[in-house]
């Protein structure tokens, strides 16, 4: 009983951060470029569906459209979670075209289901804390708030990685329960941590993917014009949205810096060299896990062609 | 009659010992899980995913419980308007309102026992430790599964009178 | 039929089903809720939408900390801390009207500075101060109402899951949110036990008056406090070091009550066994009854009247104050309708934007919105904290904690006019941090 022209999308973090921008982007888009004849009802907030129930309840309908993390999903995308890999990713508008470049070149069976109108990941992760980190030596044991790939990649470093819920970060940060935490930068300004994190360590880690699907009886569904329009928007979507929050992660830096004077250390081209190293068992081991289901080596080849191609095209 | 209601109420009050044992199992485990956590953090050890663990643990806590939370009435229902039904008609509504709740406990658990198939098949990990946790899926199933029986034994017991629900 | 009739429809079938039926209030939402969802989208979206609604509430590792909080006090219920406690209490006050009822207060907004959320403190204060009041023969009314009420103090008085959650949800520091509810949730408090003074003044057969004690009796009973206050300095002083956070303080406070009563050699196997059992049942309730709310508010979003109602708002042509005074009412109203948190999670969104537009300070309007959708937790129909007090409370009936209620509203009422007025009570202790 509802409309054929009125799409639902469902998104699971709060309507200010950046996963929901670009889906009142996307809309807006959307709504312009087919006159009106299609129009989108957004449900941000997880007020439809949840993070971890995204791709699952798109499927049986319960949304059109969802926008989610696949990192939350470890093992479900043995193809693309080779992107959320240390693999020194210089911005999120970089790894968002290479996600969206392996996608296309793989077209995994993971996401088969589902149609994807824009893939996107966040900026890479860096490391923010109470007392500096200049080193890796000073990184040693120290106490860092991680998720997902991150707990994997912090413990290589020598931290001493801690799981917590988002919710308990800024109580445990103002106790010194942890004394940092690892994550994309814009959560300096959007959560307020600069509040108590006055230094900011370049690391540039691992990042978190998004992927937008529809549910394909609703693809199906829709007129040629309108496919050729979404397919042709895929593509410009994952640019803007990389592009978006690569400028948001900068203003956020930019108010943490004039509001709690914060500092932004970057680690000497010794320090980057050893980081490296110490981080390549994480990519062996992906290779070794994927192997049975897919091309493990080829696949970060690809990446590392796409990653160097695409630095050079978005500068 | 009464003795198949008779038989399947006390297979009812044995599920549900079982199931409370190990819920009860389950509830200290999360305590002991935390304050592990808490002291062997504080000499730099700590635990990679209590937090997930946690979670799974509570799941599986509560959803033992379900069954006997109902057996127990302690699942909060509005009885102020009711009571001055005539007790005809208390009888009618509550059966109605229990075989409601039988068919939404038998589609919850045979979708949770989908899910847990689902998340099987696709390989869906745990975010930290990285496990296959859909066996505390299944345990979910199985409390929703027990919750619908007790409701289809106090609808019997109700079609025949024996007990005051 | 329009969408939006649909969600009144909804919501009319759930009242009757809830009056009428006597069903358990978390399964009649989820099942009005499912109903909904299937009839607006497929029985596919709607079962794959209950599935992972249940799964992802029994899962989820912030609620882990009610039944954590709730063992810690059913361990202390089982091995008589509360009635030493209150023993203590009632020698110190007793001889005052209301007295008891007045020490509950206190001991909800003591519990309230340990707890995070309305519902674990409902759970434990039900247990821990109605025998008391039971045993004094006080006004069953007025006892339930206070403890429902009270416990409504768990999310105003710091640490608080709703002020975490808005903080998060707003970006506002969670820290400034906690400052400003400190004198607010004070004030109610206060404000709480001047109403229990005016009742049992004009009634004074509601509240037995105990004897006066003598100044030796008074003393002699203070070593009832000391475990009390033993276990909230330890689990204070553990949050406040930082040497474990608020989630984790329910698995600390649990195994400090064990050790206590179990060194005190107050703690039997058998008593153990039943702490978890009741444990186990309290949280299971309030599991299921989170349940329902959150696969109700699915069913409601679909219908988008959430956000009609803030679109509606947004465009009313009134002055901010006028407009203001609107957004609080629809708190009220849905408050009443929906579970506080689920209102909460799809509302701030909408309004928080708006009030901010408006000029208003955003951590007064966080604390007011917490302080408006708590009392929703208590008002009838759908009060989850209401429904906990009465699931445990069982001979005194859901009514009576209505009626209980109802004698507090004026409190509420008192409090938020005043905040109203005098914003500054809300934002001087933040305005001094940073
Ligand atoms: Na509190
Ligand atoms: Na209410």
């Amino acid at each position: 009983p509802v409309q054929a022209a009125t799409l639902s999308y469902a998104n699971f973090p709060p309507a200010s951060t950046f996963p929901c921008v670009q889906m009142e982007r996307w809309k807006k888009e959307v709504e312009q470029r087919t006159k009106g004849a299609l129009s989108i009802n957004t449900f941000p907030g997880g007020t439809l569906l949840g993070a971890k129930n995204m791709l699952d309840g798109v499927v049986a309908g319960q949304a059109d459209i969802g926008c989610f993390a696949m990192s939350y999903h470890p093992g479900r995308f043995p193809v693309l979670e080779a992107i959320d890999l240390p693999l020194e990713w210089p911005n999120a508008l970089v790894a968002s075209i290479s996600l969206l470049d392996l996608y296309e070149k793989y077209r995994p069976k993971s996401l088969e289901k589902v149609k994807v109108l824009t893939m996107f990941a966040c900026p890479p992760a860096n490391i923010m804390s109470i007392t500096p980190v200049r080193s890796l030596k000073d990184l040693k044991g120290m106490e860092i708030r991680a998720a997902g790939t991150g707990v994997k990649v912090l413990e290589l470093l020598g931290a001493s990685p801690i799981g917590m819920p988002q919710s308990d970060v800024p109580d445990a940060l103002h106790k010194k329960v942890i004394q940092g935490m690892a994550s994309s930068l814009e959560v300096m300004k959007d959560f307020n941590y600069a509040e108590y994190c006055h230094y900011v360590t370049m690391t540039n880690l691992q990042v978190v993917t998004f992927a937008v699907v529809m549910n394909r009886d609703r693809w199906d569904s829709l007129s040629a014009d309108v496919k050729n329009m979404l397919d042709k928007l895929c593509r410009e979507q994952t640019e803007w949205t990389g592009r978006y929050v690569d400028q948001h992660v900068r203003d956020a830096i930019a108010w943490s810096k004039s509001k709690y004077q914060i500092e932004v250390i970057e680690f000497s081209s010794k320090e980057k060299a050893e980081m490296k190293k110490r981080l390549v068992p994480m990519i062996e081991a992906y290779v070794g896990r994927v192997g049975s289901q897919v091309p493990g080596q080829a696949i970060i080849n690809d990446i590392q062609t796409f990653k160097k191609a695409n630095a050079v095209k978005y500068k | 009659m009464t003795q198949f209601i008779k038989n399947l109420d006390s297979i009812g009050v044995i599920l549900n010992r079982c199931l409370i044992a190990v819920a009860g199992f389950f509830l200290v485990v999360m305590m002991v899980l935390t304050v592990a956590n808490v002291f062997l953090r504080s000499f730099g050890i700590p635990l990679k995913g209590t937090f997930e663990l946690m979670g799974y643990c509570g799941a599986v806590a509560a959803a033992l419980a379900l069954a006997k939370t109902q057996v127990a009435r302690q699942h909060i229902a509005v009885e102020v308007l009711i009571r001055i039904f005539p007790r005809t008609l208390q009888s009618i509504l509550s059966i109605i309102g229990s075989l409601i709740g039988v068919i939404f406990f038998v589609l919850a658990a045979l979708q949770t026992w989908r899910m847990g198939n689902n998340f099987w098949q696709v390989n869906e990990l745990s975010e930290t430790l990285r496990f296959a946790y859909f066996p505390f899926v299944y345990a979910v199933s199985l409390g929703l599964a027990v919750i619908a029986l007790v409701l289809a034994i106090q609808m019997l017991q109700e079609l025949k009178g024996d007990k005051k629900l | 039929m329009s969408i939006t009739l649909l969600g009144i429809i909804g919501i009319v079938i759930l009242f009757f089903m809830l009056l009428c039926l006597g069903m358990p209030v978390g399964l009649t939402m989820a099942v009005v809720g499912f109903g909904g969802i299937w009839y607006i989208l497929s029985l596919e979206a709607s079962l794959s939408m209950v599935g992972a609604e249940i799964w992802n509430t029994f899962s989820s590792y912030g609620l882990t900390m009610i039944p954590l909080f709730v063992f810690m006090g059913q361990i202390c219920f089982y091995s008589g801390l509360n009635e030493r406690l209150f023993k203590a209490t009632h020698t110190l006050t007793g001889h005052i009207r209301g007295g008891l009822a007045m020490a509950t207060i206190c001991a909800c907004a003591g519990f309230a500075a340990i707890c995070g959320s309305n519902t674990a403190t409902a759970a434990t204060m039900t247990s821990v101060a109605l025998p008391e009041m039971k045993k004094y023969n006080y006004n069953p009314a007025i006892s339930v109402g206070s403890i429902a009420c009270g416990s409504t103090l768990g999310v105003i008085i710091p640490p608080s899951v709703i002020f975490i959650i808005i903080g998060l949800y707003t970006g506002q520091s969670i820290s400034k949110l906690f400052y400003g509810g400190i004198p607010a949730g004070l004030m109610l408090a206060l404000s709480f036990m001047a109403t229990i003074s005016v009742l049992c003044w004009i009634n004074p057969e509601w509240s037995p008056r105990g004897p006066k004690s003598s100044w030796k009796e008074k003393l002699q009973s203070l070593p009832g406090f000391f475990e009390a206050v033993f276990l909230f300095v330890l689990v204070m002083g553990g949050l406040y070091v930082g040497v474990f956070t608020p989630s984790e303080a329910g698995a600390m406070g649990s195994c400090f009550a064990i050790v206590i009563s179990v060194l005190r050699r107050k703690l039997t196997w058998r008593a153990f066994n039943a702490a978890i059992v009741d444990t186990l049942l309290i949280s299971c309730m309030v599991f299921m009854l989170i349940v329902g709310a959150v696969i109700f508010s699915r069913f409601l979003a679909l219908t988008r009247i959430p956000f009609d109602i803030a679109d509606w708002v947004a465009a009313l042509p009134l002055s901010p104050t006028a407009i203001l005074g609107v957004v609080f009412f629809i708190y009220i109203i849905g408050g009443c309708m929906m579970d506080a948190l689920a209102l909460l999670l799809i509302t701030i969104p909408i309004f928080f934007p708006i009030a901010q537009k408006l000029g208003y300070d955003p951590i007064w309007f966080g604390v007011m919105i917490t302080i408006i959708t708590t009392l929703g937790a208590v008002t009838p129909p759908v009060g989850a904290s209401s429904y906990v007090v009465a699931g445990i409370a069982k001979d005194i009936g859901l009514g009576n904690v209505f009626k209980g209620v109802s004698y507090f509203l004026p409190a509420y009422a008192f409090c938020i006019i005043l905040f109203m007025a005098l914003p500054q009570i809300i934002t001087y202790l933040p305005g001094l941090i940073r």
